[in-house]
């Protein structure tokens, strides 16, 4: 007689874990991305749009289905990847070019599937941390943030551009910005 | 291979000359710290590789870089050596490599009048800095004429002896070779760097730049005078302090199973004296003994003595090579004196947008403060950061 159908499994348990900082002996990793929530995330908003000349984020700037990658169709932006969300904006890309505003941190990836603010760790190795994430929310990779701690995944990033800048303070209910000038 | 571009100036020699000022020095390794960004700009993740071949050429000592085909190594090396300024030879050796593909031909001239000559017109001979991939490769004709060339910069073959003014000859290859006679040319390299792929997240920017580089000429900054006037002052560098503390370092290394070779053990001195004029100092102290980790030969042994030599290794600084030191450091204070010395930089220059538009210093200035707060969030600001990042900020909002 063959055994009957397992039953699902439940998730095991939550672990306790805990945010600790890196050891003062340590040194921290290069920046791979830029995190800004809240008012920082309008802030940041504001200077990139100071990337892109002229009027930013018009409709008929936005970039054809088939055009080529951000870097190559805004020449003064560099090749950043964007992932927004309510008050949220991160971006992805080389230390070297990522941006800095007043309130801004940044993320690294500490394992393949996990980012976590520079000079942060957690108390469980991010492999494991990592695994127990994916099982609840099976996206990768993912950012976590901490005060207050946030899960976000990064896996749908979109090349910035002025037109992606816009739609994103549209969702935000910002204003369209005053002048636009080119301060990397 | 490239041809030359300027004629070679007469090599100095260390005894000629007095000791040079330390401001000297500090100009020209600012110089120097000048060709290397030119050298990597848009090269993501080289500094270390261009720094060390400064490092090397200061101390008139060879080196090895090992990584994967495609990693920009011959890249660096290209750039430095525009930057520089120097004549530049280049060949990758493969198992059927001629001498003569290297050190030039048999004049044919000299020939009919019953001599073996080599015109070494724009070949490895008359280069200053050369640049030879897969080096194992080459013949046993090849690397035992090499081994003259980089041990005594002398060229010899057939009749022709003369002087190379090779500064420094960096040799690559995919990996380290086994074979004992190999291994044994590979030890003339003094410095062993190991280089990786660049990371996932760094590949949009590996576009991105790799594009600028191949479009964007370096600009020669005649960086070979200043790099001639700090590999005079090597010699005269007092290691007197240093030294209790090399020797230390080499016997916690012995009691961790890391040997070294007594040649490499004396060489690296030459590389501990170059990390201090490039330091613009002439007095070697405890934090100018990192470049011993580079003259381990393996990567395994540099990753044991990185763990095995941390507290010392904790304290290695230098005013003008950044990369190169924090991969051996690993420690925070060692960010932190560079960020201390880049955002005071930063801040001497006024204003960071020019009248022209440009704003090279703003970009700079907004680096700094990029990498202070990715490093040193919130509470954990060194104090000695805190009043630069806040002048840097308020001059940026301005």
């Amino acid at each position: 007689m063959s055994p009957g159908p397992v039953p699902p499994q439940p998730f095991p348990p939550p672990h306790p874990w805990r945010w600790q900082p890196l050891p003062a002996t340590a040194l921290p990793p290069l920046p791979g991305a830029a995190v800004a929530r809240g008012k920082g995330a309008h802030a940041l908003l504001r200077h990139l749009q100071t990337w892109f000349p002229g009027p930013a984020g018009r409709e008929e700037e936005a970039p054809a289905a088939d055009a080529p990658t951000s870097d190559f169709a805004t020449p003064n932006a560099p090749p950043l990847q964007v992932v927004a969300g309510t008050d949220l904006l991160v971006l992805l890309g080389a230390d070297t070019d990522l941006p800095w505003v007043p309130g801004i941190a940044y993320a690294y990836p500490a394992y393949p599937g996990l980012w976590l603010p520079t000079a942060w760790t957690t108390d469980l190795p991010p492999e494991l941390m990592f695994r127990a994430l994916h099982a609840r929310h099976p996206r990768a990779p993912l950012l976590l943030l901490r005060e207050p701690t946030l899960l976000v995944p990064l896996d749908r990033p979109l090349p910035l551009s002025a037109a992606l800048l816009t739609e994103v303070a549209a969702r935000w209910g910002l204003p369209p910005p005053a002048s636009a000038t080119h301060t990397p | 291979m490239s041809p030359p571009v300027s004629l070679p100036p007469a090599l100095s020699h260390p005894g000629d000359s007095p000791a040079p000022s330390t401001p000297l020095l500090t100009q020209a390794a600012q110089a120097l710290r000048q060709g290397i960004a030119a050298a990597t700009a848009g090269l993501v993740g080289r500094e270390q590789l261009a720094e060390l071949i400064i490092l090397g050429a200061v101390a008139r000592e060879h080196l090895l870089v090992v990584g994967p085909p495609g990693t920009a190594k011959s890249a660096v090396v290209r750039r430095v050596a525009q930057a520089l300024g120097g004549r530049y030879f280049e060949y990758l050796l493969g198992r059927f490599t001629e001498p003569s593909e290297l050190f030039g031909p048999v004049s044919l001239e000299k020939l009919k009048q019953g001599t073996v000559e080599t015109d070494t017109t724009g070949m490895l001979p008359e280069s200053e800095i050369a640049f030879l991939d897969e080096v194992f490769l080459g013949s046993t004709a090849i690397l035992n004429t090499l081994l003259g060339v980089l041990n005594e910069r002398r060229f010899r073959r057939g009749h022709t002896q003369m002087p190379c003014p090779l500064r420094i000859c960096v040799g690559a290859a995919n990996g380290l070779p086994e074979d004992e006679s190999l291994a044994a040319f590979g030890d003339r390299f003094l410095i062993h760097v190991f280089i990786d792929p660049v990371p996932d997240h760094l590949l949009d920017a590996l576009l991105q730049g790799g594009w600028q580089a191949d479009t964007t000429p370096v600009e020669s900054s005649g960086g070979l005078a200043a790099l001639d006037t700090l590999g005079a002052a090597v010699a005269q560098v007092d290691l007197s302090v240093a030294r209790p503390a090399l020797a230390n370092a080499l016997r916690t290394l012995r009691q961790g199973g890391i040997p070294l070779s007594d040649r490499r053990i004396v060489k690296a001195q030459r590389l501990i004296a170059a990390a201090t004029v490039l330091g613009g100092r002439l007095q070697a102290g405890e934090g100018d003994l990192w470049p011993l980790l580079y003259t381990l030969p393996t990567r395994a042994a540099q990753d044991s003595a990185r763990e095995l030599l941390r507290p010392l290794l904790a304290q290695s600084a230098n005013a003008h090579l950044f990369a190169a030191v924090e991969q051996v450091a690993e420690h925070p204070a060692a960010r932190v004196a560079r960020l201390v010395s880049q955002a005071q930089a930063w801040l001497d220059q006024t204003p960071l947008v020019g009248s022209d538009g440009q704003a090279p210093a703003l970009v700079g200035a907004t680096a700094i403060l990029r990498e202070i707060d990715a490093n040193f969030p919130g509470d954990r600001l060194p104090a000695a950061l805190a009043p630069l990042r806040e002048a840097l900020a308020g001059r940026i909002s301005a």
